[in-house]
C-alpha cells in the first residue's frame, strides 16, 4: 500500500547592494502527501550531451529541489525535455532552487559547458496537497 | 558611471516524513550568489492578481537573463501559477513559496515578463526579486 508523507519546507531569501540596503523574505510550508509513487532523491551527474532525469512523469505534481554541487560549471533545470525549452533555473555553482509543480513533465537537468553533479529530491504529490 | 552591485544569501530546510515518524530525508542547504553588477535592481512587494488571467510584475529595470526569484503565496484560498516567458515554474497554493534563479529574457524571442497567474480568482502573492549574474544562455528559454 502506498505510503502517506508530511513535507515541511522554509526558506530565507535575502538580497543585498554595496550601499548597505538589503530586503528579507521568509516562507514556510508543510504538505500532506497521500499516496504517492515516486520519491526520488540522492546525487546525480548531469552531463552537457543529454538530458538527465531527475523525476519521471508524476501523476499529479512533484515538489522539487536540485543543487549545483560543481565549482565552476553552470547547470540547467527543465519541465521536460531540454529541447522543449522549458527552463525551471539555471544554477550557477552552489546555487539551489525549490519549487512545487502541479503538472505531468518529466524533470530534467543538464550541464552547459561540463559535466556537473546536481544533488536533489523530487517527491511526487497528490491532487489533495 | 556608477553600478548597481548586488548579491542574494539563501538558506532552507526540507524534511520528507513518512506516517510512522522516520525521516525520508532531510536537506539545509545554503550559498551566497556571486556579486553581480549587470544588474540594476532588487524589488519586493505585494500584489493582488487578476482573477482569471495573468499578472505582470514588473521587471522594467531588472536584468532579464538572470533573477533570483522568490515568490510567495499568501493568499487564503486558491493555487497561483508562476510563468516567467509563459512557461510554468511553480504552482504554488497558500502559504507555499518557490526560490529559483529564473532565466527570462531568451534571445529567440526577448520576452521581458514574470506573470502569475491565478486561474480561479485573484490572490494576494508577496515577491522579492534580485538581479543575478548573466547565465550565458542564448536560446529561448
Amino acid at each position: 500500500m502506498a505510503q502517506n508523507y508530511t513535507f515541511t519546507g522554509s526558506l530565507t531569501m535575502t538580497a543585498s547592494s554595496t550601499t548597505g540596503y538589503s530586503a528579507s523574505m521568509s516562507g514556510s510550508t508543510t504538505l500532506n502527501i497521500t499516496g504517492v509513487d515516486q520519491i526520488a532523491s540522492g546525487r546525480i551527474d548531469c552531463a552537457t550531451g543529454s538530458d538527465a532525469t531527475i523525476m519521471a512523469a508524476p501523476g499529479v505534481g512533484r515538489i522539487l529541489y536540485v543543487k549545483n554541487m560543481d565549482d565552476t560549471s553552470t547547470l540547467e533545470i527543465y519541465e521536460g525535455a531540454s529541447s522543449d525549452n522549458d527552463l525551471i533555473g539555471v544554477l550557477k555553482p552552489n546555487e539551489f532552487l525549490f519549487t512545487i509543480i502541479r503538472g505531468t513533465g518529466t524533470t530534467t537537468a543538464r550541464g552547459t559547458s561540463n559535466a556537473v553533479t546536481a544533488e536533489y529530491f523530487a517527491v511526487e504529490i497528490d491532487s489533495a496537497a | 558611471m556608477a553600478t548597481q552591485t548586488t548579491n542574494v544569501t539563501v538558506s532552507a530546510s526540507f524534511t520528507l516524513t513518512d506516517s510512522t515518524g522516520n525521516i525520508v530525508f532531510s536537506f539545509s542547504p545554503s550559498f551566497s550568489s556571486a556579486t553581480d553588477t549587470t544588474g540594476a535592481a532588487i524589488t519586493t512587494g505585494e500584489i493582488l492578481t487578476n482573477g482569471t488571467s495573468d499578472t505582470t510584475i514588473n521587471l522594467a529595470r531588472h536584468h532579464k537573463d538572470a533573477i533570483f526569484a522568490f515568490i510567495k503565496n499568501v493568499d487564503g484560498d486558491y493555487p497561483v501559477a508562476v510563468k516567467p516567458d509563459g512557461d510554468i515554474i511553480a504552482d504554488l497554493k497558500p502559504t507555499e513559496f518557490m526560490f529559483a534563479p529564473v532565466h527570462i529574457d531568451g534571445a529567440g524571442d526577448a520576452s521581458t515578463n514574470l506573470d502569475i497567474d491565478a486561474t480561479t480568482a485573484a490572490q494576494k502573492v508577496q515577491f522579492l526579486l534580485c538581479d543575478g549574474p548573466n547565465t550565458g544562455i542564448n536560446s529561448d528559454d
